[in-house]
């Protein structure tokens, strides 16, 4: 293979990519604008739907996030040790995730009572605008 | 595997080449694995708080009602249409990855002319995205013009009216929708421009300068009957309130794009750098454009955390 040819490989590889992202980035927006009305139209419930599009959301986006790092980055064609070791890693980033949402889940039943409903937590005025406060927001 | 083509600077043979790359592209890699342990924890720490609000029965923010301004569509034709300019940010920055691989690929042909030229166009790429942030941020902290100042009773907890900046006009509102008083353009005008937090009695001397007594009149009632003490916030977000949605929202979206955007502006900088090196025949002298690699590892792995930041903060 000659220098030319494997420049407009490399070219055609990179145009490819660049379209995958491309789209699945217009298909994500285009859901984002639609996502408010998909559930009159299929006549699904408001949660299923919430549901459905979140976890497109996310499939999508792992895959963009697959694309970029695979053919960008160059990860794709390296040698699997190296692949290994950059990827293994996040095992405890998905630990964290599932520790994490559970969590947060669980914490916000047990404070629902005092921050839930129509109240509004807001901090005290003086206490903002002191120097120091001990005062814990609660969002 | 028998695919694989040596990489020439990987360590040598009786270095034991285990990874087949160079030490500085390990390195990178390394680094960029670390980088990416920080920025997951900074968006799970976003879905725990916003998990975390959802069982409270907290709303959080929508983002289509946040992020509504595009620069000439709001200044020029006044519509507020949401996520179009996030759209075209995420696009600028897949962009300005795109140029930076065709750098690489001119690399490893060593077409110094081509390097260069596509080097430069992923630092104005870069440049753009940083631009576009801060119009966004501009926006996201003075906020909307319907967002509301909140009247706050004597214990500083308690909400007692919101005073809302509608277009043309200043009412005081109850918290069922009720107007109780409006007043005139030119106080909403001035009060729109205060700075957070202003003193309610400051408020109320503004109220009788710019022609709006009836304001005037009813904070008066407000301090009088409910010990009201202070307002709150204007619309838009600081980091104790915002008018979004729960105060973690708006700290959350400081941090993180904020973080995001810090990580953009460096990469900037290390391109305009190397784009310098380039055109200088640093890497030529060399024999080969690694360095171009490096700094483009760290360039997409910045897209690459925009892929989530843009799906957590503004499509979900």
């Amino acid at each position: 293979m000659n220098a030319m040819a494997e420049a407009t490989n490399g070219k055609k590889a990179i145009y490819r990519t660049t379209l995958i992202l491309s789209v699945l980035t217009a298909f994500e927006f285009l859901l984002a604008g639609l996502k408010g009305s998909l559930s009159e139209w299929l006549g699904w419930s408001q949660d299923t739907v919430w549901l459905l599009v979140v976890l497109t959301f996310v499939i999508l986006t792992i895959f963009k996030a697959y694309y970029i790092v695979s053919e960008f980055m160059h990860l794709g064609h390296e040698m699997r040790r190296l692949i290994l070791s950059i990827l293994v890693p996040f095992i405890f980033i998905v630990w964290l995730i599932i520790g994490m949402v559970i969590e947060g889940d669980w914490y916000g039943r047990l404070t629902k009572d005092a921050y839930g409903s129509n109240q509004i937590e807001l901090p005290a005025l003086d206490e903002m605008q002191g120097e120091q406060s001990e005062v814990t927001y609660y969002g | 595997m028998s695919k694989l083509k040596v990489d020439p600077l990987a360590l040598g043979p009786d270095e034991r080449p285990l990874l087949n790359a160079s030490y500085g592209k390990l390195m990178m890699w390394f680094f960029l694995m670390s980088d990416a342990f920080t920025f997951s924890s900074l968006l799970i720490a976003y879905g725990a708080l916003r998990i975390r609000s959802g069982a409270q029965d907290v709303p959080w923010a929508n983002p289509e009602e946040v992020y509504t301004h595009t620069p000439v569509l709001y200044e020029v034709f006044h519509l507020e249409w949401p996520l179009v300019f996030v759209g075209i940010m995420t696009f600028i920055l897949i962009l300005s990855s795109v140029t930076m691989v065709l750098a690489v690929e001119a690399g490893h042909r060593r077409s110094q002319k081509e390097v260069a030229k596509w080097m430069l166009w992923t630092v104005a790429g870069g440049l753009a995205f940083v631009l576009c942030q801060a119009y966004e941020w501009y926006h996201f902290i003075v906020g909307h013009s319907d967002g509301a100042f909140r009247l706050l009773a004597e214990n500083g907890k308690e909400v007692v009216a919101l005073l809302v900046a509608e277009p043309g006009v200043m009412a005081l509102k109850n918290f069922d929708g009720e107007i109780l008083a409006t007043g005139s353009t030119a106080f909403s005008n001035y009060v729109n421009g205060l700075a957070e937090r202003p003193d309610v009695m400051e408020l109320i001397r503004i109220a009788k300068e710019y022609n709006a007594p009836e304001i005037g009149a009813l904070l008066q009632t407000g301090v009088d009957t409910y010990g009201v003490e202070g307002v709150l916030t204007s619309g838009g977000a600081n980091m104790l309130v915002n008018e979004y949605g729960p105060p973690a929202f708006a700290n959350l979206f400081f941090f993180v794009t904020g973080f995001h955007g810090t990580h953009v502006f460096s990469g900037v900088v290390i391109n305009f750098i190397i784009y310098l090196n380039v055109i200088k025949g640093t890497y030529e002298k060399r024999g080969h454009y690694e360095m171009v690699e490096k700094v483009g590892l760290y360039w997409h792995f910045v897209d690459l955390v925009w892929v989530f930041v843009f799906t957590f903060f503004y499509l979900i």
